[in-house]
């Protein structure tokens, strides 16, 4: 009888264990979060600032894992490969569509279930505030009349803003130097120093010495004026049809239940609009640029092609 | 200088618990990360900065500061303990500190470090505090060719860290030299000896690297020779220096003090670069020599006082360009924005309190420091006495938990027992280590300014030499190599000496 | 020292020409004149030469110090063998097994090699170091370790 009772009470406690799962309501145990970037740069206090504010609409803590190297390719590859249970979600940035071009990849945004896009940045041109030259126009007349003279500081060969810079550069036909440095921050301090003519990363990149007084910003690659800097004209205003941004997103590996994805998505775009995020995102001067899955999805086929276009153009991409 | 504002920012640190305590909190925790194989300062200060969100930033910036301190500090007890640098600025106490631990002196090394420390960490911290405005000026000044020239100033220390046989400690150099080559080109983007490997792109990780050249080699020679060597007799019980060490090594540590600040104001140049620089200059300008590398006192105060002195250092272009010193800077430039606070120029305007709460954080943290560290140098030195059957399984698992936590990456731990196999071997054949750990540091900071510095100039190779400090840099260089040599040359004739008089002792 | 010497001094000489052998096959840069080819090349000079060096003071009689074999005989050697085989068990079934499991037997096994048998005391020390470790890394610092096969009953 006793032996019964017992086995009754394992039989009810196995199946307890496994039919659990399957009922319980997603999430029901922690969600780990890869960051392709090292702790304490952009991406990683972005994504942490996000997830802090999805744990209070998932129920569940988060937490971020830095997969960091190859300029974001171990991350990347980290997300693509994960289990697609809905328990392992990642940031995926630009480099996603910089890096298949190169060769440097052996797969590319097809690999990815977007979840949704949540910032976008625009290039900007920023010289020293000394410089001889005002506008964009100013510039280029400029480059035109002294062809071996212009150096533009980039973030790493190959990363967005040597593409933007060489797409600037292409669209205006003037020949310029390009300069790789180890991280955009070295590019700007070099410029600052008078030791390059322009840099051509984003605005919260170069914010704190334009403020201060030490750059300004000549124009920036985007269809709308910045918020923080409302007086900068835009490549197009100024006769130059060139809009180029970097961009983050959450993306998922393939096959993740759709009501898992449903529940992450709603989650972290609440998240998204609370006020403690909104204020983080002025904070830091981030622009949010919310895409649902769909178009993030095809905002990353667009965006794919646009790059690999423009990195052949520059001769940046294998072949 | 409003020194009113000075006065009231102690107050708002030292009389508010709550930035007291997340002092304390700050110092401790650095303390333990650094003295960990595998965690430095700057993983210390990245994984705290989301526990800031939403605090007040007195006590944010307080708390961060105090990791930053004490991660720096905490490097020296592995490296005097079981030979493993717990952070890459302390790998140059290696060279002192360890035999210093092996003869018995792992006390009076460690209370060593911590003065020097301690007293680098002041000094820095002083003249960050009322020379901000002046230092960060020559920064600026740093071009590509300027760097190329301060990395080549650096590896010209390497004579003086190689040891017994400076042919060895080149060969050393040039492979350390060209592991730093592994990976994407700094300037085309081509991806060299990576054998098709993504993990290699960025070269082979540093702290891995540096574990394995180090702690996992030292336990495998550990394993090899149990039962030969002695179990060692560590005398403890002192937490401060003794009269006599500080007076013999007070000369010392002013000196590194200051090459510390120095080389951390400049961006891009951290504590192990200062540290090695000064323990060089500390052995150039001695009485004596050829007793480095034997354990002694001064060799260990010169590269503590030296890396302690580079955070204020590195604090000094943050704070007044918005420009970080060195890697632990750059990831408090994130907390300052988090906070809504943009280091530069503008905080000195808009935000004076701030900078000056910064100033009297730094120096407290210090003191914090000081207190923290002499109540626990009786405890890490008891480490030594733990019976290495015991001791060595558990440095294996923290060696490889922390390459391994570095980019959660099981590749960076197979890096790691390879280059522990390889510094065994080298070892073994008196080839130094830690002139690849230089190499590797500086290796990709002269490749990537020089290549630089010649997209700049088109090719022309007179850029080099049209900058006076850039000049006056590679001169500096040049001369130093000149007198390790000439040094090099003395200490064998004083070591031949040596062995002649102890050979005709023995005959007498 | 002299075999040692001979032996160090090829090695080197092996892995210069090694690295420009590569270096030949890298995209040369015709703007700059130097490309990612350029370091290397001058780094595997230096190490040839500095390795030709080191030969012909080994051949000279001017090898300083003394050499230790490595002997596979000797029991010292063995036990270190051994324990770089146990890391590299530990390295492989770390993702798998997870890292609880794979630690205690880790910090066990080479405490059994260097001579501790002791049941009572094997248990002690692996349990309190996996778990020491797990609280500062895990916990305190919010690094993820892998649980591998204990993750589905936590």
């Amino acid at each position: 009888m006793k032996r019964r009772t017992m086995l009754v009470g394992i039989a009810a406690l196995v199946t307890g264990v496994f039919a659990a799962p399957a009922m319980a309501a997603f999430p029901e145990k922690p969600i780990t979060v890869i960051c392709p970037w090292s702790p304490g740069g952009g991406t990683d206090v972005l994504l942490r600032a996000l997830s802090k504010e999805a744990e209070k609409f998932l129920g569940q803590s988060i937490t971020v894992v830095n997969q960091t190297g190859g300029a974001g390719a171990i991350g990347h590859n980290a997300i693509r490969a994960a289990r697609p249970d809905g328990y392992t979600v990642g940031m995926i940035t630009f480099e996603l569509n910089s890096l298949p071009p190169q060769g440097l990849i052996p797969f590319d945004y097809k690999a990815f279930d977007p979840l949704m896009r949540v910032n976008a940045d625009p290039a900007a041109l920023t010289v020293k505030k000394d410089a001889p030259y005002n506008t964009l126009k100013e510039f280029v007349d400029y480059a035109k009349k002294n062809p071996s003279e212009i150096t533009i500081g980039n973030s790493a060969p190959g990363s967005v803003w040597h593409i933007a810079a060489g797409l600037m550069a292409d669209k205006t036909g003037i020949q310029v130097k390009h300069v790789p440095f180890d991280g955009a921050a070295p590019a700007v301090t070099a410029l600052v120093g008078g030791h390059l003519k322009a840099v051509a990363v984003s605005i919260p990149e170069v914010r704190g010495q334009v403020q201060a007084g030490n750059l300004k910003i000549l124009g920036v690659m985007d269809t709308e004026r910045d918020a923080l800097f409302p007086a900068v004209s835009t490549f197009k205003e100024q006769g130059v049809d060139v809009a180029f941004h970097t961009w983050r997103g959450l993306g998922l590996p393939k096959g993740v239940p759709a009501d898992v994805k449903a529940k992450l998505a709603d989650s972290f775009k609440k998240a998204m609009e609370t006020p403690d995020f909104k204020e983080f995102l002025k904070k830091t001067s981030l622009n949010p640029a919310y895409l649902g899955p769909d178009d993030f999805s095809k905002f990353l086929a667009q965006n794919y092609k646009d790059v690999e276009a423009v990195m052949k153009g520059l001769g940046l991409a294998k072949k | 200088m409003d020194f009113g504002l000075l006065f009231h920012s102690f107050g708002n640190v030292m009389l508010d618990w709550h930035v007291l305590l997340a002092i304390f909190i700050g110092v401790t925790g650095g303390i333990t990360i650094g003295a960990l194989p595998g965690l430095t300062a700057t993983m210390g200060v990245a994984l705290l900065v989301p526990f800031t969100f939403g605090r007040p930033p007195v006590e944010s910036l307080a708390m961060l500061l105090g990791i930053y301190c004490g991660g720096m500090y905490g490097g020296s007890i592995s490296a005097i303990l079981i030979r493993t640098p717990g952070t890459p600025a302390a790998a140059a106490t290696v060279l002192e500190g360890y035999p210093m631990g092996q003869r018995g002196e792992a006390g009076r090394a460690l209370a060593m470090a911590l003065f020097a420390s301690f007293s680098g960490g002041m000094i820095g911290a002083l003249i960050m505090t009322f020379l901000s405005p002046f230092v960060a000026g020559v920064a600026l000044e740093f071009s590509y060719v300027e760097y190329f020239a301060l990395a080549l100033f650096g590896l010209s220390v390497i004579i003086s860290i190689s040891g017994t046989s400076i042919i060895k400690g080149i060969m050393s150099g040039f492979f350390g030299l060209l592991l730093s080559t592994i990976g994407m080109d700094p300037i085309s983007g081509f991806p060299r000896f990576v054998f098709g490997r993504m993990d290699l792109m960025e070269g082979p990780a540093f702290i891995p690297t540096l574990i394995g050249l180090f702690a996992v080699a030292e336990l495998f020679s550990n394993i090899e020779k149990m039962g030969v060597t002695e179990k060692i007799q560590a005398r403890i019980g002192q937490f401060l220096p003794s009269w006599a060490d500080i007076k013999t090594s007070a000369n010392n540590i002013g000196k590194s003090s200051l090459i510390g600040t120095i080389v951390g104001a400049i961006p891009g140049a951290g504590g192990d670069i200062a540290a090695f620089v000064s323990y060089a200059e500390a052995k150039r300008s001695s009485k004596h020599p050829e007793k480095f590398g034997t354990g002694l006192i001064e060799g260990v105060a010169a590269t503590e006082s030296a890396n302690n002195a580079c955070s204020g250092g590195a604090m000094i272009p943050l704070l007044s360009l918005g420009v970080p010193g060195d890697a632990v800077t750059a990831v408090l430039l994130g907390a300052f924005i988090i906070q809504g606070l943009q280091p530069g120029p503008l905080l000195y305007k808009e935000h004076l309190d701030v900078v000056y709460n910064v100033f009297a954080s730094m120096i407290v943290a210090n003191v914090a420091m000081l207190i923290v560290g002499a109540v626990g140098v009786r405890f890490f030195a008891k480490v030594i006495g733990i019976q290495k059957e015991i001791l060595i399984p558990i440095i294996f698992v923290l060696s490889l938990v922390g390459s391994y936590a570095m980019r959660q990456n099981v590749f960076d731990v197979y890096l790691t027992i390879g280059f522990g196999v390889v510094g065994y071997i080298m070892q073994r054949y008196h080839y130094p280590l830690s002139p690849i750990l230089l190499a590797l540091i500086l290796g990709p900071m002269a490749e990537s300014n020089l290549r630089r510095s010649m997209v700049v100039s088109g090719g022309d190779w007179h850029i080099l030499f049209s900058r006076p400090i850039a000049v006056g840099l590679m001169v500096l260089a040049v001369a130093f190599l000149a007198a390790s040599v000439w040094n090099h040359k003395r200490i064998e004739r004083r070591l031949t000496e040596a062995k002649l008089i102890a050979a005709e002792g023995a005959s007498a | 020292m002299k075999t040692a010497d001979f032996i160090g001094g090829s090695a080197g000489i092996a892995l210069g020409a090694y690295v420009i052998f590569e270096g030949s096959k890298m995209p040369p840069d015709l703007i700059m004149k130097i490309g990612p080819s350029f370091f290397p090349d001058i780094l595997a000079s230096g190490l040839i030469i500095f390795s030709m060096i080191l030969i012909i003071y080994a051949f000279i009689g001017r090898a300083k110090g003394e050499a230790e074999a490595i002997s596979l005989k000797d029991k010292g050697i063995q036990r270190a063998l051994v324990s770089l085989l146990a890391i590299i068990a530990y390295t492989a079934l770390f993702e798998p097994l997870g890292y609880p499991l794979a630690t205690i037997l880790l910090v066990a096994g080479v405490m059994v090699l260097l001579g501790k048998r002791q049941p009572k005391e094997l248990a002690i020390v692996s349990l309190a170091t996996t778990f020491g470790i797990w609280l500062i890394f895990a916990k305190l610092l919010k690094l993820s370790m892998p649980m591998g096969i204990l993750e589905r009953l936590l």
